[in-house]
């Protein structure tokens, strides 16, 4: 889950005094300004935790001098980037396969001229394949390549395939203008942690 | 036909069909929990809405102009699926001779939303679309 950590000072304890809590907090801190990570959060998305994530960025951006289209652009690829791993999280048993609990991971951060949208969650093997052959076709097209496709899609897509994820690749592709990077870790036999980024420049 | 009013949320759009007053509206951000929820009463009842314009023009002729305003500020792919849909249905009352038109409002720094529109509209045959820069 998100590590929200409290300190909590008993009236005579010494302030010099830290307990493991906050140093791994100071660390966590440290790391993530570092690492210039603007927002990360690791625990399940439900539509409500990706609601106040969502309005919280959206805050934030207003107040920045970053111009109104790749706002709204970088808007949409966390959008997909979320309801892909929130449809992901829902397809595979982690408890299950796992013997453990594992949430996805999501992180905002800023490099140079770019902002890096990074997600990281398990899934099983078997999808894997398919997984990677999607992004490759939206990695080898340019951006009229991929709004063609993107109607196509739009005009067949049956009412059943209404909740795969199809359309959602392909608009991560086209809002963000650079190819997309992924790898998948083999961590079980049956189980991968698939980590996807992209980024869009500022 | 009673009007169908849906009033907006944080990741739903505003609806606004009301045939009494002539306004039919999506406006807003559109990444309902679950889409299919949120669009198909919406729909449905643009396909009764078809039975009452057909009872109509059988009655009294060729009604008033309909204009079906798209106000995105966003919309997630889920929803474009649906969004597509809604289109078509609006299509093929236009197909079918009854006056039904669309405007699609896009704020006029987001080229994307007016993209959309455009990769939407070719995929339609006989609804004119018109697109309002705002």
């Amino acid at each position: 889950m998100v590590g929200l950590l409290f300190w909590v000072n008993p009236g005579n304890t010494q302030i010099s005094f830290m307990s493991k809590q906050t140093s791994e907090a100071l660390e966590i801190h440290e790391y993530m300004n570092e690492k210039n990570i603007i927002m990360s959060f690791m625990g399940e998305l439900t539509h409500q935790v990706t609601t106040s994530l969502l309005k919280n960025l959206k805050e934030s951006m207003s107040y920045s001098n970053v111009n109104l289209m790749t706002q709204k652009r970088l808007y949409g690829i966390i959008v997909e980037c979320l309801d892909n791993i929130a449809k992901h999280w829902a397809a595979l048993d982690i408890q299950k396969v796992m013997g453990r609990s594992s949430p996805p991971i999501f992180m905002l951060s800023k490099k140079g001229n770019y902002y890096y949208i990074v997600t990281g969650n398990h899934v099983s093997n078997e999808q894997v394949a398919a997984l990677a052959t999607k992004i490759e076709m939206v990695n080898s097209l340019d951006k009229k390549g991929l709004q063609d496709f993107y109607r196509q899609t739009l005009a067949q897509e049956s009412p059943l395939d209404r909740d795969n994820a199809g359309l959602g690749i392909i608009d991560i592709a086209l809002k963000s203008g650079n190819k997309l990077e992924y790898e998948f870790r083999p961590i079980t036999e049956t189980v991968s942690f698939y980590v996807v980024q992209a980024r869009i420049l500022i | 036909m009673n009007a169908l009013i849906i009033e907006p949320s944080d990741f739903s759009p505003k609806v606004v069909l009301d045939p009494t007053k002539n306004v039919f509206e999506l406006s807003g951000e559109s990444r309902p929990e679950n889409t299919s929820k949120f669009y198909v009463p919406i729909l449905q009842w643009l396909e009764q809405y078809q039975s009452v314009l057909y009872w109509e023009k059988d009655k009294f002729g060729q009604g008033a102009q309909r204009t079906f305003e798209f106000k995105f500020d966003y919309f997630n792919s889920t929803s474009a699926k649906f969004i597509m849909d809604v289109l078509m249905q609006l299509d093929k009352m236009a197909q079918e001779g009854y006056n039904i038109n669309a405007k699609w409002h896009y704020d006029k720094r987001d080229e994307d939303m007016k993209e959309s529109g455009e990769e939407f509209s070719k995929l339609l045959k006989k609804l004119p679309i018109e697109f309002v820069e705002i």
